[in-house]
């Protein structure tokens, strides 16, 4: 069955398609994420964007129609050029969008089984990312001794109110951090000739939480990868896994786009089994582009 | 309404793996540019992302000597508002000059390649800068009288262990 082949017109059709995972559904969940992608693409061509975002748009408006597919394809490959032109400073989850306007590309051409190679790419591409994210933690020591989630933490891009209320100090101990850190960000003779400037005494509770966050985001990034690997095995966990990963790091990050395709990927792998995870995912999904659009983020994760 | 041409369902498999190959490839050849070399991880399809400082944490410094050997400075990536805001208000162009020197700025601090200086460096030249102290502004005045010019890059990161943020040369 190919993606144009189960068209849906109405409110109940697209809760029912939602609800029995049709192609046109999943189809609709990534025109809107490409949309939102390259609507907050600030370094690429903006004709094309919005080219882009044209084809996309009416390519699922149409996609019963021979122009809808053409449009659909002539979408991925505008995707495709954007990627090969810059590809240098391609966001890692432009890559993966990528990957998957030309998989739906060449299910507009086809009549092709289309869940089963949707399920069996969608595995694939998912244990490529965490697989990979994986790797790269293991293998840099920058993010295994805990300067990563320390400079977001002491820089104050998450929980700093939350741990301030475990923690007086910690407002403070933010502030001071962010002192130094515009110090050497806009000095050149600090940066070129004494090489670094102090971070303020941050304490045994920061230190603990600092390190523990980092390890816990590697146990449940090898736990995600063994999930997506045994999936069976796993069942439903599978989702929780995704969907739990999905809450912790957006409360570490904005990275909207980025998780709203890792939901989408989890919302291809329910089957029967997992049908009620479909409608937490699409929830989320719609949460976090909006908010990405609104620019809007809770303010007790600061 | 149009039927498309059936492709097997073994032919659409084998080009959904071959999607899958291609990621893959890209992913590896990511990895190793960017463990063993200067490539960020954080960009280039090689799903790094959040294990090194971001790109936004490398500085790029334009450093140009006069004929008296004084050397001017400027970051020009990131580049600061107020040298943006100069740029606006002096010649034409020059803001759009200005731009351009700062993404090929952006992408030598990203990719740590040292072929781009001479860009960088030629796309600076076409922007009239005045002293201004140590420091260097786009403005309407008398330019700087480059003798020589070059590029330095700088990646800020924290030492969580050591207290310290330190400056290492990219």
């Amino acid at each position: 069955m190919s993606v144009a082949a189960a068209p849906a017109v109405s409110a109940r059709d697209w809760l029912k398609a939602l609800t029995d995972k049709a192609p046109r559904f999943w189809l609709g969940l990534f025109t809107v994420i490409v949309c939102v992608h390259l609507y907050i693409t600030p370094h690429a061509d903006a004709l094309l964007r919005w080219a882009a975002i044209i084809c996309f748009v009416s390519g699922l408006a149409m996609a019963e129609r021979l122009l809808g597919r053409a449009l659909q394809i002539a979408g991925a490959i505008i995707v495709v050029g954007l990627l090969l032109v810059d590809w240098m400073l391609f966001a890692n989850h432009g890559f993966l969008i990528a990957y998957f306007a030309v998989f739906f590309a060449a299910c507009a051409i086809t009549r092709a089984d289309f869940w089963k190679q949707a399920v069996w790419f969608t595995r694939a591409m998912m244990a490529l990312v965490m697989g990979a994210a994986l790797c790269h933690k293991l293998v840099s020591p920058y993010f295994m001794n805990g300067n990563l989630l320390g400079e977001m933490l002491l820089s104050g891009q998450f929980y700093t109110r939350i741990l301030n209320q475990l923690y007086g100090g910690t407002i403070d101990i933010v502030e001071r951090t962010r002192e130094a850190q515009a110090q050497i960000h806009t000095n050149y003779d600090i940066q070129s000739t004494i090489g670094a400037v102090d971070l303020p005494e941050i304490g045994l509770f920061l230190l603990v939480v600092i390190y523990a966050m980092t390890m816990v985001s590697v146990v449940v990034q090898g736990l995600l990868e063994a999930a997506l690997i045994w999936r069976r095995s796993f069942g439903i966990w599978l989702h929780r896994l995704i969907f739990g990963f999905s809450v912790m790091v957006y409360s570490l990050t904005a990275e909207n786009v980025f998780l709203s395709m890792n939901l989408m990927m989890g919302y291809a792998l329910t089957d029967e089994h997992s049908r009620s995870m479909r409608l937490p995912y699409v929830i989320f999904i719609a949460y976090l582009l909006i908010s990405r659009v609104l620019l809007y983020r809770p303010v007790f994760l600061h | 309404m149009f039927d498309p041409p059936a492709l097997s369902e073994r032919r659409m498999t084998f080009f959904v793996r071959a999607i899958v190959l291609v990621a893959d490839i890209v992913a590896v050849v990511q990895f190793s540019q960017s463990v063993f070399g200067p490539q960020t991880r954080w960009k280039g399809g090689g799903f790094g992302m959040y294990t090194e400082p971001h790109p936004y944490r490398r500085f790029a410094w334009l450093i140009l000597t006069d004929e008296t050997g004084q050397e001017y400075r400027q970051r020009i990536w990131p580049l600061p508002r107020e040298i943006r805001d100069a740029a606006s208000a002096s010649a034409d162009g020059a803001l759009e000059d200005l731009k351009h020197l700062e993404t090929l700025a952006y992408r030598r601090a990203a990719s740590g390649d040292v072929a781009l200086d001479q860009a960088i460096l030629d796309a600076a030249r076409k922007i009239p800068w005045q002293a201004n102290g140590d420091s260097l502004t786009p403005g309407s005045g008398e330019p700087v009288s480059e003798t020589q010019s070059r590029i330095e890059v700088y990646e800020v990161a924290y030492d969580i262990g050591a207290g310290v943020i330190q400056s290492v040369p990219k």
